[in-house]
């Protein structure tokens, strides 16, 4: 091995301890109650996976009208789908979304996404190691599809193990949140669609460098504010500002930005060094021929 | 200064130029205004003012002069006590910060009139009274502790610490006739309370195999600040409570009766145990406490003395700003085991809450003196010594301030705090009683709507008997079970090991048997450790150490103590207070706390709670009118937590800054004088730059111009300007 495929080892092994090491997913999200409540609450979460553990952090300033709000208002829903629903005593027949993740993962789904990128960065240096010793084009191809699985591996692995964790997976059945799902990790009385008249949302999504940013406003007459009486006629007419019933309305706006973390830029870095390796393989085969 | 010159020598112009002089008076005016200190909010130099001053870096020092327990004793007896069981334990705390309290009041001589609330005008002159509270307090505590048996080990490291600000500067304008009768008043006040507090807990066992390792963060602050509030109190008709500080001492054997004097002969049989109205003679109703204090035997009751009178009407204006924050931090906690899949986890709540309006009620208020109020050997009228100048005065029992602004003060405040906590306190009460709630099995309001349309209480839904017409509140199954998410489902369905709800509640994903065991083994093998006979060894040796230290008897017998007023009968007004205490046992107390009394000897335990009067006073009250910021009240360099930081480590201040200014080994966060030029940091104007000789200091001894200069030289310019173009 020449010096300079030792100092590739070397940069390389520093590159992925550091990938190792840094974050590896993240999720932030703000999200503003811009309409119905005062001084405009406004919740900031972050999610964070590392090598070792999750994090989670939550804030909520001039949280007092929210936690009012949360307090106050009434699950109108409940009642609703308990006549709607029913009870019935025949088991469904689709697995529920619980089976999934027990079928999913023996234990942490999280962890064993760890333990594959582990695999993938240990596989990427051995294999570069191995690509040094016995220069092939072969093992120097194989490097770069170990590198490109490791790739695949770290930006959707890792989340989609989270999600899993989280029994976030989309599973039928979900409701709907009138915060796009937002809150619902941060507080188990979530605001639902259904207490909601002339509720509309929109959605937005756009690919940055950092990661994937997803917008979401909604608005709509929250009935579990009003009296019992009063909710039909909101339901049956739109108010309008000043009319009973307006103060109801709740307008909301979210921002929440998804990413793979310093992970993946680290992983990157590593490229260079594997594509220095490729072209080194290819003027050594012509060098040969 | 040419101009200017000029511009003096023209003054007798006719007035057809003084319009144009009107600007460059203007200016001037500006110019001699930017020369006066801008903190103006001191009283005439005659004016009545004393107050008490405490350094809490002292309050060790204080606990042991007046009790004799020394705590950094304590600290060590704790320490031997561990080191003696067998296991280690280091801890400190630290206090510092201070405390002002100072009253100051004046009568300016010039008439004015006002009008009462039923709009008769009367002459009256002003009585201005200046409240100024400065209290601030840095409060740092922490220990480490590690015990280890053979294979169990417990290590514990504790931080905590408050800080808390309390500002106040208070005018109250009392209006009264040349009979010290009372009118009504004006109050300006300003103030900021705040109160935080962390508290930081790492702790690691390993028992039975097992490690856990949980890190605890918790936080809270409260803040309260009022920017503004005024309010203006207007009587129905005079008051006389002043007047009751001129009333020579024993003319109604101590008891105030108030302006009409008609009392009541009260016999003990009439005595009422609670609240409740009293009739007087002639059919009047006066609302009264109960109780023997009220109406002793054969006492006597005087309504306008003892109870509270309709006195006017009080209306203001405030702004408030309220803010709070509450913030929980965990890791390490063994949440996944719990079946929560997060190993950090951080919570923060914050507010803050701006706040104005007005207010306007009826104002009630009781005032009142005790004369023959004694603490021997003082007692009656004494001899005070105030700026050198003897000062006969009354002793007894009255209020520091004026009755009229404790009790402005207190309504002004009353609707300004409720404005601002009112939102959350609703938060709060909603919050318990939720709880309450649901502790008590009570559902709140739900209704359960039967197939038929009707309504009934959810409650009554599947209580075995059939509420519906339709009977359908009854399920046929036997029992249902309802998901978080509103979803039915049979009862026997849940915990069966398949999520049949869509969001999984029926499946209780509550900690396995595996855990509980684990935290049994793990309590047992502590259990079986050395652990219960170290710390009864210890809890023994410390009970031992700590008899040492505690004195059989106390140095200071604080029961002994009592606490008078001094007042100056000329001039309605209280002058003073003293704390008197019997430090000797001789039966007659000496002077803990107070001005210089004539012929009475001064206590023998000295307190570093400091008393002033006169221009001592005044030269303290202008010193700390400044100081708004806890920082400034309670300076950092003199918060001394090296100690603290050598026993708890870099996590104590991990973000610690490593400047040492003056290289003297001493970083600048722990070193009193971090330039090195022999001024403390607190008492140096700028402590990053060492003192300069008064030669050296002369070439920038010029002020700074402040932005009122800035104003005035600019403004001058722009009339010289035009001036030199003519």
């Amino acid at each position: 091995m020449q010096t300079k495929e030792k100092a590739a080892l070397a940069l390389t092994s520093f590159l992925l301890l550091m990938a190792w090491s840094g974050t590896w997913f993240e999720i932030s999200a703000t999200g503003t109650y811009t309409e119905g409540l005062e001084r405009n609450p406004t919740i900031t979460t972050e999610y964070i996976i590392d090598a070792s553990q999750e994090s989670f952090e939550m804030s909520i300033e001039n949280a007092t009208p929210l936690l009012l709000y949360w307090i106050e208002r009434e699950d109108v829903t409940v009642n609703a789908e308990e006549t709607g629903n029913g009870s019935t005593n025949d088991k469904p027949s689709s697995e529920g979304p619980g089976e999934t993740v027990e079928g999913g993962c023996q234990d942490s789904c999280l962890d064993q996404a760890r333990g594959a990128v582990q695999v993938v960065m240990i596989a990427l240096l051995a294999s570069l190691c191995l690509s040094y010793v016995r220069p092939s084009i072969y093992l120097r191809t194989g490097v770069l599809v170990v590198w490109l699985i490791g790739s695949v591996v770290i930006v959707t692995a890792v989340p989609i193990a989270a999600a899993y964790d989280f029994g976030v997976t989309g599973a039928e059945g979900s409701e709907g949140s009138s915060t796009g799902g937002f809150d619902t990790a941060t507080q188990d009385n979530s605001v639902s669609v259904n207490q909601f008249a002339h509720f509309e949302q929109s959605e937005d999504a756009k690919v940055r460098l950092s990661g994937i940013a997803f917008y979401f406003d909604s608005v709509g007459f929250d009935l579990g504010l009003l009296d019992e009486g009063d909710r039909q006629g909101v339901v049956d007419q739109k108010p309008s500002p000043g009319d009973p019933g307006y103060e109801s309305l709740i307008r909301f706006h979210g921002e929440l930005e998804v990413g793979p973390g310093e992970i993946l830029t680290w992983w990157v870095f590593t490229s260079p060094v594997l594509i220095l390796n490729l072209l080194g393989s290819r003027s050594q085969k012509l060098e040969e021929e | 200064m040419t101009y200017f010159g000029a511009m003096l020598k023209e003054w007798s112009c006719p007035a057809k130029c003084m319009r144009d002089r009107l600007l460059p008076t203007l200016v001037c005016l500006i110019m001699l205004t930017s020369l006066a200190p801008t903190a103006s909010a001191m009283g005439p130099a005659d004016s009545s003012i004393w107050g008490l001053s405490y350094d809490w870096a002292h309050f060790e020092g204080d606990v042991q002069n007046m009790t004799g327990v020394d705590t950094n004793a304590a600290n060590e007896d704790l320490e031997e006590a561990a080191e003696y069981a067998g296991f280690t334990l280091e801890t400190d705390q630290v206090l510092s910060g201070s405390s002002h309290f100072y009253v100051e009041s004046w009568d300016e001589s010039d008439i004015v009139e006002i009008q009462d609330i039923h709009g008769v005008t009367h002459q009256v002159s002003k009585r201005v009274t200046e409240l100024t509270i400065r209290h601030g307090l840095l409060a740092d505590a922490g220990f480490t502790m590690a015990w280890n048996d053979d294979s169990e080990s417990i290590d514990v490291w504790y931080s905590a610490s408050q800080e808390i600000v309390l500002v106040v500067d208070a005018t109250y304008t009392e209006y009264v006739d040349s009979d010290m009768m009372v009118y009504g008043a004006d109050l300006e006040m300003t103030g900021e309370v705040s109160d935080s507090a962390d508290l930081s807990m790492n702790l690691q066992i390993i028992a039975a195999g097992e490690v856990e390792a949980p890190e605890i963060d918790l936080g809270y602050s409260l803040s309260m600040e009022i920017p503004s509030l005024v309010s203006q109190w207007r009587v129905d008709e005079p008051m006389d409570y002043l007047y009751d500080l001129i009333e020579p001492a024993g003319s109604d054997d101590g008891e105030d009766e108030g302006d009409d004097g008609e009392c009541y002969l009260v016999p003990k049989d009439y005595i009422a145990p609670e609240d409740g109205w009293f009739y007087g003679s002639s059919g009047e109703e006066y609302w009264v406490e109960g109780g023997e204090d009220m109406f002793p035997e054969d006492g006597t009751f005087c309504p306008d003395g003892d109870g509270r009178d309709a006195s006017g009407i009080i209306e203001g204006t405030y702004s408030t700003l309220t803010g709070y924050s509450l913030s929980v931090g965990m890791n390490g906690l063994p949440a996944e085991e719990f079946g929560i899949n997060l190993d950090v986890f951080n919570v923060q709540l914050s507010d803050s809450v701006p706040g104005q309006g007005t207010f306007s009620d009826d104002f009630e208020m009781g005032s009142g003196a005790i004369w023959d109020w004694e603490c021997p050997p003082i007692g009656g009228t004494e001899s005070l010594t105030i700026d050198n100048v003897t000062t006969e005065v009354q002793c007894g029992l009255a209020p520091p301030i004026s009755p009229g602004m404790a009790f402005m003060m207190g309504y002004s405040m009353i609707p300004a705090f409720d404005n601002g906590v009112s939102e959350l306190s609703s938060v709060m009460q909603q919050q318990v009683e939720s709880w309450i709630g649901e502790i008590s099995g009570e559902e709140e309001g739900g209704v359960f709507v039967c197939d038929s349309g009707e309504e009934i209480p959810a409650d009554w839904e599947n209580d075995g008997e059939v509420d519906c017409s339709d009977g359908s509140d009854e399920s046929d199954s036997s029992d249902t079970f309802t998901c978080d998410n509103g979803e039915v489902i049979p009862a026997d369905w849940e915990n069966d090991g398949e999520e049949d709800c869509s969001d999984g509640s029926d499946e209780n994903e509550g900690p396995s048997e595996d855990v509980f065991e684990k935290y049994i083994n793990m309590f047992e093998a502590l259990n079986n450790s050395n652990l219960p006979k170290t710390m009864e060894a210890f809890g023994e040796k410390l009970g031992e150490l700590v008899e040492d230290n505690v004195p059989s008897e106390p140095v200071m017998d604080l029961e002994d103590s009592c606490a008078i007023l001094f007042w100056n009968t000329d001039e309605s007004r209280v002058v003073g207070m003293a704390i008197l205490n019997d430090g000797d046992g001789d039966d007659s107390s000496e002077v803990l706390l107070g001005p210089s009394i004539f012929g009475v000897r001064e206590h023998n335990v000295d307190l570093n709670l400091e008393y002033h009067d006169g221009d001592d006073a005044r030269d303290v009250k202008a010193g700390i009118l400044g100081l708004t910021e806890l920082r400034e009240i309670a300076p950092e360099s003199k918060h001394d937590v090296e100690e603290l930081y050598n026993i708890l480590g870099p996590e104590f201040l991990p973000d610690l800054d490593q400047t040492d200014t003056d290289q003297d080994g001493i970083l600048d966060f722990f070193d009193e004088d971090d330039d090195g030029d022999g001024l403390f940091d607190w008492q140096d104007d700028d402590p990053l730059t060492p003192f300069r000789s008064p030669g050296d200091e002369e070439e920038d001894s010029v002020p700074g111009p402040g932005a009122l200069a800035i104003v005035s030289i600019l403004g001058a310019a722009a009339i010289l300007i035009p001036r030199r173009d003519e």
